[in-house]
């Protein structure tokens, strides 16, 4: 899934499967309950923070089309 | 005079006698149109026969003719009385040279088969969520356009590299294998997770690129997983087989690689429900707890549970109090007490009372042995005087006498005396001194008698001075006689 920039600090640079992995595992430890409360409370609002970016993702991203370009492996202008 | 009718049935009676069974034969296409089923001219120089593959027929072929294929078609004649046309309805058709084709088609599967190309273990997983798919296949084919649409209906968040290749003609084989190199080993720095190889459909010769070794080669050696779809769903290359994932359509290929944008969303509504739910839980308890607290009546009525609090904490002082006073005053007490024990105990304190007990039994002692005196002193006198009453003084002062001899043995009996013996006799004014004799005759003068032995005195206190025993001694001497 494409970086799109958003507004959340740590997580503005994870990849979509990276957010919803570390969103997961919050939430089991969380559910499992080997946090306690303060920690949980922490948690979930990084939890929440995760599921911006997922969300912000999916919903505001456009599809990007690029070409490959003859001239050897330069990759398409915009890519770093 | 026949009718129109009866001519065309005469006709059509004509061509199934003449032409009874299937014929085969070869023509290029021309005119192809598919309205469900096949309608195409079939020709060559010359002439040109028109052909229709109904649906059923048309779906076993292996491809779309093309206009300009050469083809071998195998079907009846019909004459459509309708029409007025003869028609060849087909039943089968093949591109001219297939059989060569399906040779060498059937000759390289069975090779790379045995080499392990098509082995299920060695096949790569496809990523849940690319962040960028390269599109191997004709940038100007429609297979590409139905790639681009899908994927960006399903998740444009999906970025897309297009790789424009030649994707038939001789040249297309070695095209393609070098596109799939090239992206194999630059992957990382182009973000490449997955690679969509793709084409539309065509005859066997011209997909033949996806038939071709060194394509195969290219599949198998690529780390990145690819998809391929070649042709119609019927069509199968090579490449497909080889390729982690074969689809039939190049559409179905997209949707294949991209996740769904609105079941991703409906999953991520789910999971931010559980993570509520989760923290909900766990604060759950303690919200109980808490509800359960505010119902307390403290805190339904406080006031009145703190003046029974403060009365009951009244109450409790008062016996502490109580309580306390006493055993403060027994303990005072017995602090006195000690206190006193203590001074007692003080040395001096114990020196003076031993002195004074000692003064005391001193007292004491002297007193009772005074008074001990005072009563042998009084029972020695009443014995004396009882003694005395009973004593032989008195029975002398009434006249009788006592007879010793001079040793003081008394005399009871005549025969204890001999003659001339001298003798005492105790009378109550004193003593007289005889000799015993018949009556007649006057003694010798006698020596002066020794004095008697004086009687061990009565048993005296060192205190009182000792008496002795003197001759002619008057009543005051005490002893046997008084």
């Amino acid at each position: 899934m494409s970086q799109t920039s958003s507004p959340t600090g740590p997580e503005a640079n994870l990849s979509f499967e990276e957010a919803l992995s570390r969103l997961e595992q919050i939430i089991e430890r969380i559910e499992s309950g080997e946090a306690g409360l303060e920690q949980a409370i922490a948690e979930y609002e990084r939890g929440v923070a995760l599921i911006r970016r997922c969300k912000d993702i999916l919903q505001k991203a456009e599809q990007r089309v690029d070409e490959l370009t003859r001239q050897g492996p330069t990759p398409p202008p915009g890519e770093e | 005079m026949i009718s129109v009718s009866q001519l065309a049935a005469r006709i059509d009676g004509a061509l199934k006698s003449g032409i009874p069974l299937p014929v085969r034969f070869v023509g290029e296409v021309t005119g192809f149109r598919e309205r469900t089923h096949w309608y195409f001219d079939l020709k060559d120089s010359t002439a040109q026969v028109s052909c229709v593959m109904f649906l059923s027929a048309a779906r076993r072929v292996g491809f779309t003719p093309a206009n300009g294929q050469e083809v071998v078609a195998r079907g009846l004649v019909e004459f459509y009385a309708k029409t007025g046309k003869v028609s060849v309805i087909l039943d089968s058709l093949e591109p001219v040279g297939a059989g060569a084709l399906e040779l060498a088609f059937r000759a390289l599967c069975a090779e790379l088969k045995g080499l392990g190309y098509f082995d299920l273990e060695r096949k790569t997983p496809l990523p849940a969520f690319p962040r960028r798919i390269a599109v191997v296949t004709s940038r100007t084919g429609a297979a590409l356009q139905d790639v681009l649409v899908t994927m960006r209906r399903r998740c444009p968040a999906v970025g897309v590299l297009v790789v424009d290749v030649r994707v038939q003609g001789k040249n297309a084989a070695p095209e393609i294998a070098d596109a799939l190199r090239h992206l194999d080993a630059h992957a990382a720095e182009l973000g490449i997770d997955a690679i969509l190889l793709t084409r539309g459909g065509g005859s066997m010769e011209d997909l033949w690129a996806f038939n071709e070794r060194i394509v195969a080669d290219a599949i198998f050696a690529c780390r990145l997983p690819i998809v391929a779809a070649i042709g119609h769903e019927t069509d199968t290359t090579i490449a497909e087989l080889v390729a982690d994932e074969r689809c039939a359509t190049p559409t179905q290929a997209a949707v294949r690689l991209t996740p769904d944008t609105a079941a991703l969303l409906r999953q991520i509504d789910s999971l931010s429900a559980r993570l509520t739910s989760a923290v909900q839980r766990l604060t759950r308890y303690d919200r109980q707890r808490l509800v359960g607290l505010a119902r307390q009546p403290f805190f339904l009525n406080p006031r009145q549970l703190i003046a029974r609090a403060r009365e009951r904490l009244e109450a409790e002082e008062e016996a502490l109090r109580g309580a306390v006073g006493h055993s403060f005053t027994r303990l005072q007490h017995r602090l006195d007490q000690l206190a006193a024990r203590l001074d007692r105990g003080h040395p001096r304190a114990v020196q003076a009372r031993w002195s004074g007990r000692l003064a005391l039994a001193e007292q004491r002692l002297h007193a009772s042995m005074r008074a001990r005196i005072q009563a042998c002193r009084a029972r020695t006198q009443a014995n004396e005087r009882q003694l005395g009453a009973v004593g032989p003084l008195r029975v002398l002062e009434r006249g009788y006498s006592v007879t010793m001899t001079r040793d003081g043995r008394l005399v009871r009996s005549p025969a204890e005396v001999r003659m001339g013996e001298v003798l005492v006799s105790r009378v109550a004014g004193g003593e007289i001194r005889s000799v015993v004799g018949d009556g007649a005759s006057s003694p010798a003068p006698m020596p002066p008698p020794p004095p008697p032995p004086v009687p061990p005195p009565p048993r005296t206190l060192p205190a009182a001075p000792a008496r002795s025993r003197k001759s002619g001694a008057g009543p005051q001497t005490p002893g046997l006689f008084g």
